[in-house]
């Protein structure tokens, strides 16, 4: 579903992300994980479209996104830690322009079924200014799911939320998975990584430090205790130095 | 305490110039530094490489000295009037969010903020004084450059400390339940007093100017000779001397003099300074709601508008978005409910129409003149703002695109191409624009009869200048924007984005190269449309003559400029597509 191999970035010599290499299969959910700087939000807007890597390729459904950016990407969804909306549309205009953007043509349900899950429904006629910093990230949430994309990439999605939009949006992310997405989830809440997560994938420096269940980066790991959480393999990976590549 | 606060100072300021200078790294942004740095030698530094001394620099046709300190006078005390008479201030004195977040609960004495915020003021008061040193000096001063700067700061400072007193005294008043009108009619009634009172006293001590010898300036009274009479003496010289006093140290001849001047002037400044330090204000009153506000002013200039973020109304959008279609239309869509919920910018252009048509129509009317002469003035009226919109009306659209690009990041997770964002970015606002030109070549073409004499081009038939205008309105709205357009997409660091506002002599260096590159694109795009018009014009003009002739040149003219149009929007379009906005914007995120 989502495939990445040797993704490199690098903003003015400094090597944001390097060799980057990983797969994220249909119905699964993808935890991305590391130190802050370590390259999670450059690697998905790499995997978004919106910054070109300096090396690499990604693959959205089989579409490359270099030479196919417009498939690639009617595929994807990407909703990011701060949500980017569009000051002048109301709740209900966000989603009829997304709707056109991405082609939806059942987008009226859609809309419908997303604002009632998001408790958005009596906010429809609200401007973005008119709404808390939580209702933001439900709408940019709901923009990013209405046309339905087999590849979610969530930055920090719960940020803001209250404790029954952090419910509902898991659960949201839980069912999509279920019905076929990939999704992947840079978060720095290990708890709900290590909750919702199928596979981790944690970086350093813009590289690959782990990657594998939690089980599997556990075992790679002797001297962790089996019964480690994953802020415990976190603390333990990330403190050693990235392996050369 | 102050040391917190100039160590806070000093590092926001040099950390601002490191980073300006790190940017030089980049050879466009090296090459647009050098050029303003060069504009600003050729227009104030190489005065400064003479010497210090303003001898022999003064410019001869300066006006007297003792016109300079009345005008300067009469200007402080204007600016007083005017301070005394804006509105309540939110908040006494204009925090950030930051400083409230870190300052407010601190351990910090509230009069120890209104001295830093008093110090950390001087350095824009010294940065104004060198740029006025340098450019205004030879024209004021008389003595040493160093004197007049000094006298300079004095006037300056002191300005800033009464301006500042004036507004804490203003949110007082308000807190006091004493409103706006209340002090604006007391601040007016008190001027119009004095001003009444030195008129009765100058119709009686100096009497009325005899115009045949006022209009020479030296000599028994000439202007110079009245003004000093008046001035000098009585009432008006109660009014006008603190001011005047004020101003003395900088337009001093000579060290003497300066020093002479000086005492008072200090006086005047450690005065105000106290005043404003001691005046007990509640800072906490209204302190986040006005740092709000300059954070909505910052981001709505940062997105192309100007003035106060306006309160947002969701009005109806213009027309239902169908899900299904090509995407620019929802890009059109968008932008148009934007243009018309931020219809600020368009509403001071009808002002200003409006300003302009309503004295027209009634002074043609007193005129008696009737109502054909009235409907011809409308006309030519029309004529002239259709013309001005073409030229101007491109630059004023231009903060549509603006605007989208500070949503870069998701205009290009969208599954569109650039060519199409660009296109749906751009017609929008055009389409308004050209709209707008439309009505007003209407008004021109229903309303406005041709003259009898002047040039041939005048004496042609409104409707048909008219109709040429609107064919060509659309191609040249497009093909001027996307040129506007382009300067952002390819220079978008000198642009301001973000919460970042870009300032500094690189700023000027690159507002200057867009500006000549903008008039040297225009041309070089124009030029070919001008000459298949004229071309077309010639070969048929003799056929059906002008009135047809000029309207039926336009249209392969139009398609000329269409067809720039479209390959402007595609290789830009490209261009978007490429586009990296990691290596262009501040807001770079490597988390």
């Amino acid at each position: 579903m989502l495939e990445v191999q040797g993704l490199a970035k690098n903003y003015d010599g400094l090597e944001a992300v390097s060799g980057l290499s990983f797969q994220v299969a249909e119905g699964e959910i993808l935890g991305l994980v590391g130190p802050n700087g370590a390259g999670k939000t450059t690697t998905l807007r790499c995997l978004a479209g919106i910054l070109p890597p300096t090396a690499g390729t990604v693959l959205i459904c089989g579409h490359d996104l270099a030479s196919n950016p417009v498939e690639a990407k009617r595929r994807m969804a990407f909703i990011a830690d701060e949500p980017r909306l569009f000051d002048y549309l109301t709740v209900a205009e966000h989603l009829e322009f997304i709707a056109r953007i991405y082609q939806v043509a059942d987008a009226a349900p859609r809309a419908e079924a997303l604002l009632t899950e998001l408790e958005l429904s009596d906010k429809r006629t609200s401007l973005p200014g008119e709404l808390s910093r939580g209702m933001k990230q439900k709408l940019a949430i709901a923009c990013g799911l209405l046309h339905d994309p087999r590849v979610i990439l969530l930055d920090e999605p719960l940020t803001g939320l209250d404790p029954v939009g952090i419910r509902r949006t898991k659960d949201s992310i839980a069912r999509r998975a279920r019905d076929g997405a990939a999704v992947i989830v840079s978060s720095h809440l290990l708890h709900l990584v290590e909750e919702m997560c199928h596979r981790i994938l944690m970086i350093k420096s813009g590289r690959k430090v782990a990657h594998g269940t939690l089980a599997e980066i556990k075992a790679a790991a002797p001297d962790l205790q089996a019964d480690a959480s994953l802020e415990e393999v976190f603390l333990h990976v990330t403190a050693q130095e990235p392996p050369a590549t | 305490m102050i040391k917190a606060f100039l160590y806070l100072s000093s590092r926001s300021l040099k950390n601002r110039l490191l980073a300006q200078i790190r940017r030089l790294r980049r050879p466009k942004y090296l090459l647009f530094a050098s050029i303003g740095v060069g504009y600003f030698y050729m227009v104030a530094g190489r005065h400064w490489m003479r010497g210090m001394h303003f001898a022999g620099q003064v410019d001869r046709h300066a006006p007297p000295m003792i016109l300079i300190e009345i005008a300067g006078a009469l200007f402080v005390l204007g600016c007083i009037v005017v301070a005394w008479c804006s509105p309540s201030p939110v908040s006494a004195l204009t925090f950030t969010e930051a400083e409230i977040h870190y300052l407010f609960p601190a351990p910090v004495a509230r009069r120890s903020l209104v001295k830093w915020k008093l110090l950390r003021g001087q350095l824009g008061v010294l940065i104004s004084v060198l740029i006025f040193t340098a450019v205004s000096g030879p024209y004021l001063a008389g003595g040493s450059r160093l004197l007049f700067m000094a006298g300079a700061w004095v006037a300056f400072a002191t300005m800033q400390f009464l301006l500042t007193g004036i507004r804490m005294a203003r949110h007082r008043l308000q807190l006091r339940g004493i409103g706006w009108l209340t002090r604006t009619a007391v601040t007016l009634g008190a001027l119009i007093a004095v001003v009444g009172f030195c008129f009765w006293w100058a119709a009686g001590h100096v009497g009325p100017p005899d115009f045949e010898r006022l209009t020479r300036m030296e000599g028994e009274g000439g202007f110079q000779n009245y003004v000093a009479r008046l001035f000098d003496a009585g009432p008006v010289w109660g009014a006008t001397i603190p001011a005047r006093l004020l101003l003395r140290p900088a337009l001093a001849g000579g060290l003497t003099s300066f020093l002479l001047s000086l005492p008072l002037a200090l006086s005047m400044l450690l005065a105000s300074y106290l005043w404003v330090v001691r005046s007990g204000v509640v800072l906490e009153e209204g302190a986040l709601v006005a740092a709000r506000r300059m954070e909505e002013s910052k981001r709505s200039f940062t997105q192309g508008r100007m003035g106060r973020a306006r309160r947002i109304r969701a009005t109806p959008a213009p027309f239902r978005l169908a899900p299904i279609g090509r995407p620019e239309v929802a890009l059109v869509w968008k932008n148009l409910i934007s243009v018309l919920r931020n219809a600020g910018g368009m509403q001071t252009f009808f002002w200003i129409v409006a300003a302009c048509m309503i004295p027209s129509v009634v002074v043609t009317i007193l005129q008696g003149r009737g109502m054909e002469r009235v409907a011809q003035v409308l006309g030519m009226l029309c004529a002239m703002f259709a013309a001005i919109l073409l030229v101007v009306g491109p630059s004023m659209v231009r903060s549509e695109f603006r605007r989208d690009l500070v949503q870069i990041d998701l205009l290009k997770s969208f599954p569109i191409r650039g060519r199409s964002i660009l296109l749906g970015t751009l017609l929008a606002p055009v389409l308004m624009l050209t709209l707008i030109e439309w009505g007003l070549l209407g008004g021109f073409a229903f309303l406005a009869v041709s003259p009898t004499e002047g040039p041939a081009v005048l004496r042609l038939a409104p409707p048909s200048l008219a109709l040429t205008g609107a064919l060509l309105a659309l191609p040249m709205n497009l093909v001027a924007a996307l040129i506007h357009n382009a300067a952002l997409l390819l220079v978008p660091g000198w642009v301001t984005f973000g919460a970042t506002r870009t300032t500094g002599v690189e700023r000027m260096g690159q507002g200057m190269v867009t500006t000549l590159g903008f008039l040297l694109v225009m041309v070089v795009v124009f030029v070919p449309a001008a000459l298949v018009f004229g071309l077309t014009w010639f070969f048929v003009s003799a056929f059906i003559g002008n009135v047809a002739a000029i309207p039926l040149s336009a249209l392969p003219a139009m398609l000329v400029l269409a067809s720039e149009a479209w390959m402007g929007i595609a290789l830009l379009g490209a261009y978007l597509d490429r586009f990296d906005p990691s290596r262009e914007f501040d807001s770079l995120s490597i988390n």
